[in-house]
């Protein structure tokens, strides 16, 4: 569509959006430059372009294992809170007893808090609590990936309540009559239904737990860190090209889970826009 | 042996009754309509009999079996949903499936029953689709094959019809009657139109605010209306009120409403009578003789509504004595001559005369 002079506002509308991909883009643009430097340090303008930068990551071995860890704490965290997400938001969405509302509210209540001190909450329980029994707690991945559930939790209780909440009640009564006990009702007929935001809920849990640097800080132990961790020791002592092809790989993993997110879910579904077709 | 037996059945919502004391039975075969206003209870007392809501008080008996306290799943009972409430994510056939695989029929035992019942519903053809491509006849059809299918005791109908469109509602209308009869199944079906009622069923039960007001017959129900409510709900019937004198209703106005039914009040009491607007006849011209003068009732009016309605005009009057009356005056091919504001007089036989038990 060609830009219409006479639409000053319009075209006004379009660059502010442009500006604003540009300052969002810009410096994960800048990142994937610098990680395709064939140097050691950032020097501009680069010796020339190669995959050394990569090759070293690969071949360093806490980034693997931190790699390792991101994804096993991740993908735990991930299945853990989707299956607490939707046994909450069928209390949430179905059950009708006092106080539903309010604990909808404490479910959600993580999401007021910041992570840091949340992360340090979490630490100094696991910690006291771990002294308390005399076993270690803290700093296990176990207690990380605790920490990682009650990160991703709210968001998973969000989207699988607004699933549930748009399947037809109707739907459910009517297997029970066809002979369908509840928990038959729900496999059957409810989960398939929900699907979609079960998709999403999963794909935002882990990209939250996958990139949750904050929290991760107090609850990793020696020898134990995620991913964020790491690129965040490495940046505060030295800034170079391998590092940038670590934090190019990050991008790219939440990059494909978010078109994943949007391909299989609907941009319009996660952000809660009505499309007028 | 009665198929379904509701015994006294009470709901109430928060402090509401939903439903207050009702008590019918449906015979096997038999087809009853719950009829009656949106929140007289119809739905709720249906909704009880599927097991989606269980009673506070009463007790439902299906098959001669007390299910009162057993859940929807187990009761023989299925439901048909006013929005079908198909499974939008199973195709045709995998719908009317549904209840055969939750009773562990799969397979080579379900598929000759599931074939047979897409065949009985004309859906075998599109058994491959989903809900979504389906008109809403066609989803009609799926949705009573899928209650079906698993024989229950009692098919439960919720307004199936109220979301198709006028036509269609009168071909359903028959073809569900046929269905049903041909299945020989105890059917409960809930509406609230009352035409729909007469047309289908074997009897027709009237709720109001959460109670019974009659069971009877189609037929019984619009000739002998119990109860005030009933007459105008079904067929809209003039109500009369007046005190009853000598065997006659006597309107504040003066009317003397003569009934050839015994009237249920003694002298001085007060009374409601309903006249069907199809039995008061409207002569424009020439005086009634003598001899009908003192049988028929008899006044004199003026028109203040003419409505032609196709194979009758719905005539408004004002009676000198002060009631409005309605009559439908059927039309052969030349117009009668109904204009508003003419003097006329209408008469009807004393026969036609039904006392009924006022509102309280």
């Amino acid at each position: 569509m060609a830009l219409a002079p006479a639409n000053p506002a319009r075209f006004a509308t379009l660059a502010i959006a442009w500006l604003a991909y540009l300052v969002m883009l810009a410096p994960i643009a800048a990142i994937v430059w610098l990680s395709l430097f064939n140097s050691d340090i950032i020097a501009i303008p680069p010796p020339g372009y190669s995959l050394r930068s990569y090759h070293s990551m690969f071949v360093s071995g806490d980034f693997i294992a931190s790699f390792r860890l991101s994804l096993v704490v991740a993908v735990g965290a991930t299945v853990i809170s989707v299956v607490l997400g939707t046994l909450a938001s069928i209390g949430i969405v179905r059950g009708r007893f006092p106080g539903s509302g309010v604990l909808a509210s404490i479910f959600l209540a993580p999401l007021a808090v910041p992570a840091v001190v949340l992360g340090l909450a979490i630490y100094i329980f696991f910690f006291k609590a771990g002294a308390a029994i005399g076993i270690r707690i803290a700093g296990t991945i176990g207690s990380l990936l605790v920490a990682h559930v009650v990160l991703t939790l709210p968001w998973t209780i969000r989207f699988t309540s607004a699933g549930l909440a748009t399947v037809d009640k109707n739907l459910e009564d009517a297997a029970m009559t066809l002979g369908a006990p509840p928990v038959r009702t729900f496999w059957h007929v409810t989960l398939p239904l929900m699907r979609a935001s079960l998709v999403a809920a999963a794909i935002f849990a882990f990209l939250t737990s996958y990139n949750a640097l904050e929290m991760s800080l107090f609850l990793v132990g020696p020898g134990m860190t995620t991913v964020p961790i790491v690129l965040l020791q490495r940046v505060s002592w030295n800034f170079d090209p391998p590092v940038a092809a670590m934090a190019t790989v990050q991008v790219a993993i939440s990059a494909v889970a978010l078109i994943l997110l949007v391909r299989l879910v609907g941009a319009e579904r996660i952000f809660g826009v009505q499309r007028h077709d | 042996m009665a198929s379904l037996r509701v015994n006294g059945v009470t709901k109430e919502f928060g402090a509401a009754a939903a439903v207050r004391d009702v008590s019918f039975v449906a015979d096997e075969g038999e087809f009853v309509s719950l009829l009656g206003p949106s929140g007289c209870g119809k739905t709720t007392t249906l909704r009880m009999i599927a097991g989606l809501l269980f009673p506070d008080a009463g007790t439902i008996h299906i098959a001669g079996t007390d299910v009162t306290a057993l859940p929807p799943y187990r009761r023989s009972a299925s439901l048909v949903f006013q929005n079908y409430a198909l499974f939008p994510h199973m195709t045709v056939r995998e719908n009317v499936a549904f209840g055969l695989r939750m009773r562990g029929f799969a397979g080579d035992h379900a598929a000759p029953r599931i074939r047979d019942m897409l065949d009985l519903v004309g859906m075998r053809e599109l058994e491959g689709r989903y809900p979504r491509q389906l008109s809403g006849g066609q989803q009609q059809r799926v949705a009573l094959a899928r209650s079906l299918v698993v024989q229950p005791s009692v098919l439960l109908l919720d307004e199936p019809l109220s979301n198709l469109d006028a036509k269609l509602r009168e071909e359903m209308r028959v073809e569900l009657r046929l269905l049903q009869q041909r299945l020989n199944i105890t059917t409960v079906f809930v509406t609230h139109d009352q035409e729909e009622a007469l047309a289908m069923s074997d009897r027709v039960i009237v709720m109001r605010a959460g109670s019974v007001q009659q069971d009877a017959t189609p037929t019984e129900l619009f000739n002998r209306p119990r109860t005030d409510f009933v007459a105008r709900f079904i067929g809209s019937a003039n109500v009369l009120e007046g005190t009853w004198r000598d065997g006659a209703l006597v309107s504040p106005g003066g009317l003397r409403i003569r009934t050839d039914a015994a009237p249920p009040g003694s002298d001085g009491a007060r009374g409601v009578v309903a006249v069907r607007p199809q039995n008061v006849k409207v002569a424009t011209q020439a005086p009634l003789s003598r001899q009908d003068a003192d049988r028929l009732n008899v006044a004199s009016a003026t028109i203040t509504l003419a409505s032609y309605r196709g194979s009758y005009w719905l005539c408004g009057m004002r009676l000198h004595s002060g009631e409005e009356i309605q009559a439908n005056v059927t039309s052969d091919e030349s117009e009668p001559n109904l204009a508003p504001g003419s003097d006329v007089t209408v008469y009807w036989e004393p026969r036609h005369t039904i006392p009924v038990i006022p509102d309280s």
